[in-house]
């Protein structure tokens, strides 16, 4: 009996993976509709029935153990590792198959076959099967003597308590019998017998997993890069290989790099022939996947849907956001009074109202927008449309130097730069892929946005250009705009400049539309929702709480505060010089501070100064304070119209948010690239504002 | 030899060989696109873009520096 059974879940991209894992640990995991999209493995621990514990590893798609991006790699990496160290193998493989689409998931199947671990073999989206795909599954299992094979559905949940019965049999799983594997002809065999002998000393394997992994390394050498060995060892195994290759004669050479799959499918094919699998295909028919596109990926009206799609999401954040935003705004402003009216005077009360409360005030207005713009992208992505965008857009995107794949990461980055940088894995160009992630934190973020609304709100009048276009949400476009068209300019400039390694390969599958499951669209919505209030909210908090230490003390003699003496006013006062010249004076010195940890800490920080200065009765509007706020020097108003401008512009372009660039230092291995970008972002936010600042006081505006 | 860049959006026909000049060539090999495949070609993006083919039951988008290294017989 074993206590834990580690499980691993393997299979193509986007065949369902995910779903699956998420029916089995009721574990809150994105699903979607691109392939590549779990770019991590995934791993949760849950119980089948008591005393029986499921550790379940989710990986990324791949289609092959021959790694061509990030992602694979990683399936690849553990792969050899469970050759090399066998004791670290999973008990069992869940391979999940495309039931429409069996024989090429059985391509890398039949890879991981070799490692003679129990494999269930699922053939998912049993809901779509049509009836020229069916065969003889029951004749697949023996014919491939694995655990057994199962029609499953994610969304009917078919097979799913078979599957269970079978991970509950396997916990005392006696005796396992091999799987089947393809064999090699004897004359190939003959001439690859220096690289069986290195491939067996190094990797410790036998019989005819040593003849087609040597098969492996010998017809793409290449592949020995991508893997975990020591120089020595790979040494020898590449001797070996162009021992093998002299003794090759010349008609093979050509064929060699696609023999492991030629002779693979040709391997697939007799086995499936035996399940009465039918291999012709119609292809002339037009499916409805195929009319569909015939729209949307049209070459003119295509882009067009796609600009449509664009323009309705951001309209309904910026106008339907608008009602939960100011009913959240109210119940805060009224909670916070409710509290300072019941609890008894003194610094205790002060900390919780203009800390804590108006702290997390500042954040939980912005869920419903973080929540409709991830809605959009999930529905987007779970359907399918997103692959079409890529592929649509990949022309243009190589002209700004770019990768029709750095589409998705480039309108995640609106929603938040992380997960965007970490969706650019599946970009098999390295650089293409450092390319977006240089320049994705330019993106406006949804962090940006509360900084948007608070200077737009307080600063630009409510009227209308030519009667027509609202100048607020004009100058809001304006700032998506700047943001958008500075990260293409500089992608063209860093294509040009950089001599990183570039593949022109652009070869993607394109899955059917798919009606996305409600249920999981609803959970990565709430997932990434939750990460929003608990993650930045952490740190926000943090802040709210330092900063409001900060902004209170030193007290005076009569025990109150001059905020412009406090230690945060003395911070802020030391580094207004070097801002002055912006239009920012002391108290946006100390928000540009607090910005480091995260952007939208902006309109907390300023909440929490104005909130003590004001040490009134009530909440004051940070609106209200912010307009009538009078500069004791010159008499004059603080912020302008034009400084609420400056200040947009910089923070369109300033490096901030310093989760950002350590996520950065993680994807690009190291400073080097992180410390640019803070360098190139800071340098461009300075210039802009001044720019911005200068002329328009030149030109009058004020 | 005519290449699959060169085939209209509809057209069917056969593929005979896969140019070493071609990038990912392995990786198409492994997802099912060899000689002897049937491919349909469904659509052609403007201006030298990437096209969308079809084989088996499935698609694939392909830049035309792959799509040109892939030769084909009308079927
Ligand atoms: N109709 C139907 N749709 C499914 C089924 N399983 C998954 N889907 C949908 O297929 C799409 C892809 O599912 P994922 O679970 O993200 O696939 P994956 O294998 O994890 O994909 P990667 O993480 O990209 O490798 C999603 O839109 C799912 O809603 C199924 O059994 N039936």
């Amino acid at each position: 009996m074993k206590d834990v059974l580690k499980v691993a879940i393997l299979g193509n991209p986007n065949c369902g993976k995910t779903a699956i894992f998420n029916l089995l640990t009721n574990l809150n995991e994105k699903v979607s509709n691109y392939p590549g999209i779990t770019v991590e493995k995934k791993v949760a621990d849950f119980n089948l029935d008591e005393s029986k514990k499921i550790s379940l590893e989710d990986y990324p798609g791949s289609y092959s153990v021959v790694s061509q991006s990030i992602d694979e790699k990683i399936v690849s990496e553990n792969i050899y590792k469970w050759i090399r160290q066998p004791e670290l193998k999973p008990d069992t493989i869940i391979y999940v198959a495309d039931a429409n689409n069996i024989r090429r998931n059985l391509y890398f199947c039949s890879q991981l076959l070799e490692l003679d671990i129990p494999t269930i073999l699922l053939l998912n989206m049993n809901d779509l099967l049509i009836n020229e795909n069916k065969f003889d599954y029951v004749k697949l299992k023996e014919e491939l003597n694995i655990l057994n094979v199962i029609p499953f559905s994610a969304v009917t949940k078919v097979g799913l308590d078979e599957l269970k019965g079978n991970l509950r049999e396997l916990f005392s799983l006696s005796e396992f019998k091999k799987n089947c594997k393809m064999n090699l002809g004897k004359d190939i065999l003959e001439s690859i017998i220096p690289v069986t002998e290195s491939i067996e000393s190094v990797f410790k394997v036998k019989d005819t997993f040593k003849n087609n992994l040597s098969l492996r390394f010998i017809c793409n050498p290449e592949h020995l890069d991508n893997i975990l060995l020591n120089e020595d060892d790979k040494l020898k195994i590449r001797n070996s290989i162009n021992k093998s290759i002299d003794g090759l004669n010349k008609d093979m050479k050509p064929l060699l790099t696609t023999l492991e799959s030629d002779l693979r499918y040709g391997w697939i094919d007799e086995v499936l022939l035996k399940c009465s699998f039918k291999k012709i295909k119609v292809i002339e028919k037009k499916t409805f996947s195929e009319k569909i596109d015939g729209v949307l990926t049209h070459s003119f009206f295509g882009p067009i849907i796609f600009v449509g799609i664009l323009y309705f999401i951001f309209q309904s954040i910026f106008s339907w956001a608008g009602y939960p935003m100011d009913l959240i705004d109210s119940l805060v402003a009224s909670f916070g009074n409710y509290i300072y009216s019941i609890m008894p005077d003194g610094l205790f009360r002060d900390l919780i109202v203009d800390g804590v409360i108006a702290g997390i005030g500042g954040i939980v207005i912005f869920l419903p927008q973080i929540i409709l713009l991830m809605s959009f992208m999930t529905l987007l992505e779970d359907s399918g449309y997103m692959t079409r965008v890529t592929f649509m857009m990949d022309r243009f995107m190589r002209t700004m130097g770019l990768h029709g794949k750095s589409i998705l990461p480039i309108m995640s980055g609106y929603a938040c730069a992380i997960p965007g940088i970490i969706s650019t894995r599946t970009i098999d160009s390295w650089k293409e892929r450092l390319i977006t992630i240089l320049i994705l934190p330019l993106i406006s973020c949804s962090a940006r946005l509360p900084v948007y609304v608070l200077m737009i709100g307080t600063f630009i009048p409510e009227t209308y250009l030519f009667g027509l276009v609202g100048l607020q949400g004009f100058v809001m476009v304006l700032m998506y705009f700047l943001g958008t068209i500075t990260a293409f300019i500089l992608a063209k400039i860093f294509s040009k400049v950089l001599t990183e390694s570039s593949n022109p390969s652009f070869v993607m599958e394109l899955p059917a539309y798919r009606f996305p499951i409600f249920k999981s669209v609803f959970r990565q919505v709430y997932n990434r929702g939750k990460l929003f209030l608990f993650d930045a909210g952490k740190i926000i908090m943090i802040i709210s709480i330092a900063l409001w230490f900060l902004a209170s003390f030193p007290k005076n003699n009569f025990g109150e505060v001059d905020i412009s003496n406090s230690y945060a006013g003395k911070i802020g006062k030391t580094i207004e010089p070097v801002i002055e010249p912006l239009g920012f004076d002391w108290k946006i010195g100390i928000a540009l501070i607090t910005s480091f940890a995260a952007r939208e800490v902006v309109v907390s920080t300023l909440s929490t100064i104005y909130n003590i200065d004001n040490d009134g009765e009530d909440m004051v509007s940070l609106k209200e304070a912010m307009r009538n706020d009078i500069d004791e020097k010159t008499g004059k108003k603080t912020y302008t119209p034009l400084i609420a401008i400056s200040l947009m512009v910089f923070y369109v372009y300033a490096a901030q948010c310093m989760v950002t660039f350590a996520v950065i230092k993680t994807e690009t291995n190291g400073w080097k690239w992180p410390i640019f970008m803070i360098f190139y972002m800071t340098i461009l936010a300075y210039t802009a504002s001044l720019l911005v600042f200068q002329v328009g006081k030149i030109l009058g505006f004020s | 030899m005519k290449n699959l860049y060169k085939l209209r959006e509809n057209d069917i026909a056969k593929i005979i060989s896969l140019d070493n000049k071609n990038h990912s060539k392995l990786r198409l090999a492994e997802m099912g696109l060899m000689p002897g495949v049937q491919v349909r070609m469904i659509k052609k993006t403007p201006f030298g873009g990437p096209v969308l083919i079809k084989i088996n039951n499935y698609y694939l988008t392909l830049r035309k520096e792959d799509a040109s290294f892939i030769f084909i017989i009308g079927d």
